[in-house]
């Protein structure tokens, strides 16, 4: 009997040690994920990445509102600046950190595994710019934002905040290393331009003079050398070169806008910008908004115009609760919110480089082709084109304005840099013309808000270095000014 | 049944045949208390080694005389004594013995004697789960288990319900063997349930059980049985509870009506006659519009052409009833017919069911049909083979989901008051097109924002078809006396089919039509092998002890296509139809598992017992090179009844368990990919992902101590079971939140540690129990307090669920407080607690702010059934303390003014919605920024408009106590239904989700008390996902009654 238990003892006992002994088990290559490729396609990661830039162009958040171009109709919290903070993980996560990796392959000791998507040089300097491009939108809107230490993954899970001068010195310089990369040595996936060198340093040249322009009011000095290099690198020269994010008739590539109003119809043009258009009988009106289905009703809080034989009437921007149908007011023009092809999307136009021409002029900054009148006038000359307005209604307003100065400059270009809402409210910013009033119905802060506060997220996960960005902004609000906003 | 009746001629016969003969034998039956004779009992005359056991129609015949005393025993039943008196025929029924030799199924299946467990279990048998007969099982669970949270899914929905148990809701369900989803499990066929809580418990099935298992037992024929059951219910459920709407102003923007202005240019010449009619806003989808006093005007249909209703004028009055009027009355039926015979070598069984589930929700409804399949035969004295087959079978039609843009947020978020919806139901479809109350405009009936109601419901469909296959085949072998094997192959396979339809017409809303389908398959194998071996080695000491090995395979694949563009043919629906590419994507889940296991349990004198168990566990999912994490426990209990006899103390047990469980990382999530993203054209797009995998992951490992005491009082007639865990989760292997800025929002890393505390009660007891009349109720009750103990170095908060709100409201865990954490705006008050506001009346808030937490405080329920006679009466009661959640809902039922609380009167006596000037307005008090006393008035539309992102006025307290489950049934005596061809008539009334009890009722502020809207106990997971903290556009709470009648053969 007892044999008999020692027996079947051992023999679990043998059997539980027969396990023990084996450490791993070989499951062969059954962990690799067969729904993602564990090696990059680099071309893919430049596609991927570019793909976020209708996100800039197209977007509807609060440039294109704070500016006062759009206004919402029923909805108009935003317009009302409901939401202050904004949260900018989005671009870290999604095309930065492809870029960036496209930027470290190309860096690494592998970087030959990748030259099927194009030369190093043309990979890493595109890159680079639609980096710079992205960041340059970021710094704008937040002010110091991560940049030095972003994008290192693990091995900085806490990125300090840059001031923004110092992120617009890292950035000059960065667009200057990826001048200097592009080889003309092809890339794929580039449905930008295909990759080509020459346009590239185009967009990079043109981006550069924009950003320069930008810190004329903190660093002149910087401001006007970097103009100038720009300009010797060679900018747009005409609306041929406009740079336009390309939008296909496929539904998942078209324009946003389109997919806005598909079914529904929640943006007008403004008052603000329909006022001002009517009250200088500007052609771009027609363009710029479209006439009213109906003009009755709420004459207490429309103002309806009458203009080519239509009619048209601004959304009152900024009315909280305004009871107003759509019916009643203009929307945005009818090639960007049903045409979902090519319509709006614009990164640099030839008319911002006219403008940004004229206001160098005006500074005094010296050595440059034409005058501060003579850029003024092309800008509104390639403003009217780039919208289609006939030749002699453009003649025909070029004879009544107002002679060049900061003021009508500025105003000109706002006008200029319709649905181009970042970088409008940025230019407003800068330059604090037109003078526009805040919005009727203020829900938070005191005025037109002239920063975007960070995000909840960033916050509570990168909370030290958020509060020290914070606490030199001397608060929170989106009432702050950044760095190169001086007045 | 023939066989019935045999036994009872042949009963007869003995008796007529013994009748007038001197006494020298005694004979009867020995059966259980639902008749069914049992095989193998022992009869012993009490005091003499004369004994014999019972045949297997549970026949006995003793030699014994008048005055000897019987003792009749059967393993889990109670010991009777029986004195013989003058008949010679001595029938038994045995009582079965719950409290001190009940058997219940454990870890793998295996049945121990519960008063040897060293940890905490819970068992609850078929039939009290299936009182009302619920077709959820997660659902009928409610109320009944000690440490489980039951999150109800909207009731007139088929949302389904989630559980937490000890607060994690990765549960794993294992019906007889086999690994099952809960929503495979017919509720009709459980035998009963076991639920493993702790690690300790649930340490033999290794790593996947970690958070507890719930084994389920079919329903199987014992010996001796032969029936056929039939079972039938039909119930019907209407809406209970609405949100809490406003009846006093109609459709619009403003009080003011707008009135029609004749275009002779575009208008008919008819239209002149229109001149002047007042216009409501047709386009605005909320209700601050006129007042509804009856004034004439030109309702949404008064415009449709060719339509009798066509330049009608109608009163604008209210229509208190129009969201109720659209729900129908929902009808649910079920079927079931089964079975069974068992005999001496074999047992076998087969159910079948068929469920018709109407919702009240129009032109929603869902098929099933279940399968359940199994038998047993001794194939030899040595061998004995097994199989079960399970299928379920279930087709749904429209399921109707909650969330933004959904039914719900419609009615209840974005909608015009006066809506009369019997008018929407008969006219939304006219001569070919689509009409919809918020037509754009007098002159363009193209929605603003909505289609009908009825038009997203009965042409905007969907489909959702699914099976589940399930089965194993296995053989147990007696390798000798002691020492049997098991071998079992088992599989579960899971297919299901979805589509959805985005329809357009004349005057639809969207101008896309689309369509989507998509497909997921799964199946789970699992081979496995043991030895079991048992042998009392002296009389006092016994071991027994297993050792086993298993080898798992787990694959899915799941493809989802969808047309883009449009349609190229109008209502063809189908993805080659597609305008532009379509889209489609395909996902593959691949991944296996060995495990070996061990255990060794002793047991001396029925008083100490002593549990170890072992096992290792390889899998796929983890790092090559080290692939392996071994789990174990260590219980003990200690049955001190048995040592000191304390008066009135029927049984007294003190337990202790310890068990260490490690964990294994996802699959896939050791290799770093990129993913694929939307191609441009003909160019594929990649993507890093956003978090960051980590070849290292690995492990992770929970460490669980438990002690229980389990005391039972006047002869078992009152017990209790108290039960305390600490719990900690360290180096779990989970994606952390990082700044966005490292371009990545979350990272894998082994390093979250977690600790989980909480006490589980279950009362039991038997208050009356006379010839007549018994009376057993239940209350259970626990807590839970789960800590965030460490995260990441230099990460203190984890975001659990973003933007649940338009205000980048989170969900968070952070570092020292309970996890679960809501956080977002929330208004500012001052030192002296005055609310602070802006100079434009809105109230100051601050971002961030601790809003609360979305974990109850303690959770519990009550089960009592009463039996008098033939009647039964049975209720469950479960309820909740605590929890938060968001309610979107209420936040734009306020902004939209459909609210109750945003008309009447204020606390002038005046209409709120009157001029602010003209005395109306809701009274704010407090302060300014500048420390100034702000007194106002504030129009209830600016009020809500200029405060509806101040998260902290929408948070419902999820605080309950619901009367769920009450039946009251007959059942009637089987010595009447002898004549018939029935063994059992069972008739019930049974009632669900019948009333909320008790509620949180105040708002914590100056909206005063709270008149109930949603239902506290029910949350889908639409809008937090698995973390349910928000709620949005929920479908209310549906009301049950019906009829189950139960037939037995």
């Amino acid at each position: 009997m007892k044999t008999k238990i020692q027996k079947i003892i051992g023999l679990l006992t043998i059997s539980s040690l027969l396990f023990v002994s084996c450490e791993t088990v070989d499951f062969g290559d059954e962990n690799l994920n067969p729904n993602a490729i564990s090696k990059a396609n680099t071309g893919a990661l430049i596609t991927g990445a570019m793909r976020n830039i209708p996100g800039i162009v197209s977007n509807v958040d609060s440039g294109v509102l704070y500016a006062q171009h759009v206004s919402e109709i029923t909805y108009n919290d935003e317009s009302c600046y409901e939401t202050i903070q904004w949260n900018f993980d989005g671009f870290y996560t999604g095309p930065l950190m492809d870029l960036q990796t496209v930027i470290n392959l190309n860096n690494s000791e592998n970087a030959a595994e990748y030259s099927s998507s194009g030369s190093v040089g043309m990979q890493k300097g595109v890159a680079h710019l639609l980096k710079v491009y992205m960041m340059h939108v970021m710094t704008d809107r937040w002010g110091a934002i991560p940049y030095s230490e972003a994008l290192q993954g693990v091995d900085n899970l806490k990125p300090v905040f840059d001031d923004q001068s110092a992120v617009y010195a890292g950035m000059l310089a960065e667009i200057d290393a990826a001048l200097s990369f592009l080889d003309g040595g092809g890339l794929s996936g580039d449905f930008m331009f295909n990759g080509d060198a020459a346009k590239w340093r185009q967009f990079g040249n043109t981006m550069k003079m924009v950003m320069a322009l930008r810190m004329a009011d903190v660093d002149p000095g910087t401001a006007q050398a970097k103009f100038k290099e720009a300009i010797a690198g060679g900018v747009l020269g005409s609306n041929a070169d406009n740079i336009h994010y390309p939008y296909t008739t496929a539904d998942d590539n078209d324009n946003p806008w389109q997919d806005r109003f598909q079914s529904r119809e929640d943006y007008a043009a403004s008052d603000v910008m329909v006022d001002h258009l009517f009250a200088n009988s500007d052609p771009r009106l027609a363009k710029y908004a479209a006439p009213v289905v109906s003009a009755t009703g709420d004459t207490s809080k429309i103002d309806y115009v009458e203009y080519g034989g239509n009619t048209y009437a601004g959304m009152p921007y900024g009315v909280l609760n305004p009871g107003i149908l759509q019916t009643r007011v203009s929307f945005l023009p009818s090639s960007i919110i049903y045409d979902g092809t090519n319509a709006g999307g614009m990164l640099y136009s030839y008319a911002q480089v006219c403008f940004s021409y004229s206001e160098a002029h005006l500074r005094g900054w010296t050595g440059l082709p034409g005058s501060a009148q003579l850029w003024y006038e092309y800008g509104i000359a390639a403003s009217h084109a780039q919208w289609g307005v006939s030749t002699a209604d453009a003649v025909a307003y070029l004879g009544t304005i107002a002679p060049v100065s900061m003021e009508t400059m500025a105003t000109e270009k706002w006008v200029a840099l319709y649905m181009q809402g970042w970088e409008a409210w940025s230019e407003w910013r800068r330059l604090d013309y037109p003078v526009l009033a805040p919005a009727t119905d203020i829900l938070n802060g005191t005025g037109i808000p002239v920063r975007n506060g960070y995000g909840a997220t960033t916050a509570s996960a990168n909370k030290a270095n958020h509060d020290a960005a914070v606490a030199k902004i001397s608060g929170y609000s989106q009432d702050s000014k950044v760095w190169w906003d001086t007045k | 049944m023939k066989t019935n009746l045999k036994k009872f001629l042949a009963l007869s016969f003995m008796i007529m045949f013994q009748w007038g003969l001197a006494q020298t034998s005694v004979s009867g039956t020995v059966s259980d208390s639902s008749g069914v004779p049992l095989p193998g009992a022992t009869v012993l005359v009490a005091g003499t080694s004369n004994g014999v056991t019972t045949d297997f129609d549970g026949v006995y015949s003793i030699a014994a005389t008048e005055g000897d005393v019987l003792s009749i025993s059967y393993v889990g039943f109670v010991t009777q004594n029986v004195t013989i008196g003058a008949s010679a025929t001595v029938n038994v029924t045995l009582v079965s013995d719950n409290a001190l030799e009940e058997v219940v199924v454990t870890a793998l299946g295996i049945t121990r004697e519960a008063k040897s467990l060293g940890y905490a279990q819970q068992t609850v048998d078929g039939a009290t789960l299936n009182r009302t007969k619920e077709l959820d099982f997660k659902t009928a669970l409610a109320g009944k288990v000690a440490g489980v949270q039951v999150i109800s899914g909207p009731s007139s929905t088929f949302e389904s319900t989630a559980i937490r148990l000890r607060g994690e809701q990765d549960v794993l369900y294992v019906v007889d063997g086999i690994e099952m989803a809960a929503s495979d499990i017919n509720t009709d066929n459980i035998d009963n349930i076991t639920i493993l809580k702790g690690a300790a418990a649930t340490a033999l099935y290794g790593a996947d059980a970690r958070s507890g298992v719930i084994v389920i037992t079919s329903k199987k024929a014992k010996a001796g049985e032969t029936y056929i059951t039939v079972d039938h219910n039909t119930v019907a459920s209407n809406i209970s509870r609405l949100h809490p709407y406003q009846n006093e102003y109609g459709g619009g923007y403003g009080q003011a009506w707008d009135t029609f202005a004749y275009n002779p240019a575009t208008d008919p010449s008819s239209w002149a006659a229109f001149q002047g009619q007042n216009i409501p806003y047709y386009a605005a989808d909320e209700s601050w519009g006129p007042r509804l006093d009856g004034t004439l005007a030109r309702h949404w249909d008064s415009w449709i052409p060719n339509h009798p209703n066509f330049g009608e004028q109608r009163g604008w009055s209210p229509n208190p009833n129009n969201i109720k009027n659209f729900f129908d009355t929902g009808m649910k039926s079920a079927t079931s017919v089964s079975f069974g015979k068992g005999g001496e070598d074999y047992s076998f069984r087969a159910t079948g069911r068929v469920t018709d589930n109407k919702l009240p929700v129009p032109n929603a409804s869902r098929n099933t049909y279940d399968v359940n399949i199994n038998m047993s035969v001794d194939l030899t004295d040595k061998i004995t083979m097994y199989s079960a087959l399970n299928a379920r079978i279930q087709n749904t039609d429209n399921f109707v989901s909650s969330g933004y843009g959904s039914l719900q947020s419609n009615f209840s978020q974005w909608w015009q008051r006066q809506l009369d919806m019997d008018r929407l139901r008969d006219n939304y479809h006219y001569e070919g097109a689509f009409y919809t109350w918020n037509r754009r405009s007098a002159r363009n009936a193209r929605p603003q924002y909505w289609d009908a109601p009825h038009y997203e419901q009965y042409q905007n469909t969907n489909n959702n078809e699914n099976s589940t296959y399930s089965g194993n085949f296995g053989f147990d072998y007696k390798i000798m006396d002691g020492l049997s094997a098991n071998v079992e192959v088992n599989r579960r396979a899971y297919n299901r089919t979805s589509n959805s339809r985005n329809f357009i017409g004349v005057n639809s809303l969207s101008t896309q039509a689309a369509y989507s389908e998509g497909s997921f398959v799964s199946e789970n194998n699992e081979f496995r092998a043991r030895l079991n071996y048992t042998k009392a080695i002296t009389d006092k000491f016994d071991v027994s002890a297993l050792v086993g090995y298993s080898a798992k395979q787990y694959r899915s694949i799941n493809t989802s296509a969808g047309t883009s563009g449009g349609l190229a043919i109008p209502d063809f629906y189908t993805i080659a139809n597609s305008v532009d590419k379509p889209s489609y994507s395909t996902y593959r889940t691949n991944n296996s598992g060995r495990a070996a296991y061990s255990s060794v349990s002793l047991g001396y004198d029925s008083m100490l017992y002593l549990d170890g168990s072992y096992r290792f566990d390889w899998s796929s999912t983890a790092a090559a090179e080290q692939n392996r994490i071994e789990t174990y426990s260590i219980t003990g209990s200690f049955l001190f009844d048995k040592l000191v006899n304390l008066e009135g103390v029927s049984f007294g047990k003190l337990r202790a368990s310890y068990a260490e469980a490690p964990i294994f990382p996802g699959t896939y999530a050791t290799s770093p990919t990129f993913g694929s993203g939307t191609a441009y054209g003909s160019l594929a797009s990649l993507a890093v992902p956003n978090t960051l995998a980590n070849p290292q992951l690995n492990g992770g490992i929970r460490k669980e101590t438990e002690y229980g005491i389990e005391m039972r009082f006047l002869n078992n007639r009152l017990g209790f079971d108290l039960t305390y865990f600490d719990r900690e989760d360290s180096g779990l292997p989970v994606a952390v939140s990082a700044a966005g800025s490292t371009g990545y929002t979350g990272l894998s890393v082994n390093s979250k540690i977690t600790s989980s505390t909480g006490f589980e009660v279950m009362l039991s007891g038997t208050p009356i129990q006379t010839e007549d009349v018994r009376w057993d109720v239940s209350v259970n009750f626990a807590t839970l307090e789960k800590m965030v103990d460490f995260i990441y170095p230099g990460i203190e908060r984890n975001i659990l669920n973003s933007w649940l709100s338009w205000s980048s409201m989170d969900l968070q865990e952070i570092v020292g407080e309970e996890w679960g954490m809501l956080y977002g705006r929330k208004r500012l008050k001052d030192d002296n607690g005055n609310w602070v506001y802006y100079a434009s009346g809105n109230h100051r808030y601050e971002n961030n702010q601790l809003l609360g937490n979305v974990m109850p405080n303690y959770t519990g329920g009550i089960t009592s059934n009463l039996t008098y006679k033939n009647w039964d009466l049975a209720i469950g009661i479960d309820f909740q303390d605590g929890g938060l959640y968001h309610s979107v809902t209420d936040m734009f039922s306020m902004a939209a003014g459909l609210h109750e609380w945003t008309a009447g009167v204020n606390d002038k006596g005046n209409q709120k919605r009157d001029p602010v000037s003209a005395g109306g307005g809701v009274h704010q008090v407090g302060v300014y920024a500048d420390g100034s006393a702000a007194d106002f008035y504030r129009a209830p539309d600016s009020w809500a408009w200029g405060n509806w992102t101040r998260d902290d006025l929408w948070l419902v307290d999820a605080s309950f106590v619901k009367l769920r489950q009450v039946r009251l049934g007959y059942n009637f005596d089987s010595d009447k239904l002898s004549n018939s061809p029935f063994t059992s008539i069972d008739i019930a009334l049974i009632g669900t989700n019948l009333a909320i009890l008790s509620e949180s009722t105040d708002w914590g502020d100056y909206r005063g008390a709270k008149n109930p809207g949603l239902d506290p106990s029910e949350l889908g997971s639409g809008w937090s996902g698995g973390n349910y903290a928000s709620e949005g556009g929920q479908l209310p709470s549906a009301r049950s009654f019906g009829l189950n009648v139960a037939l037995k053969f």
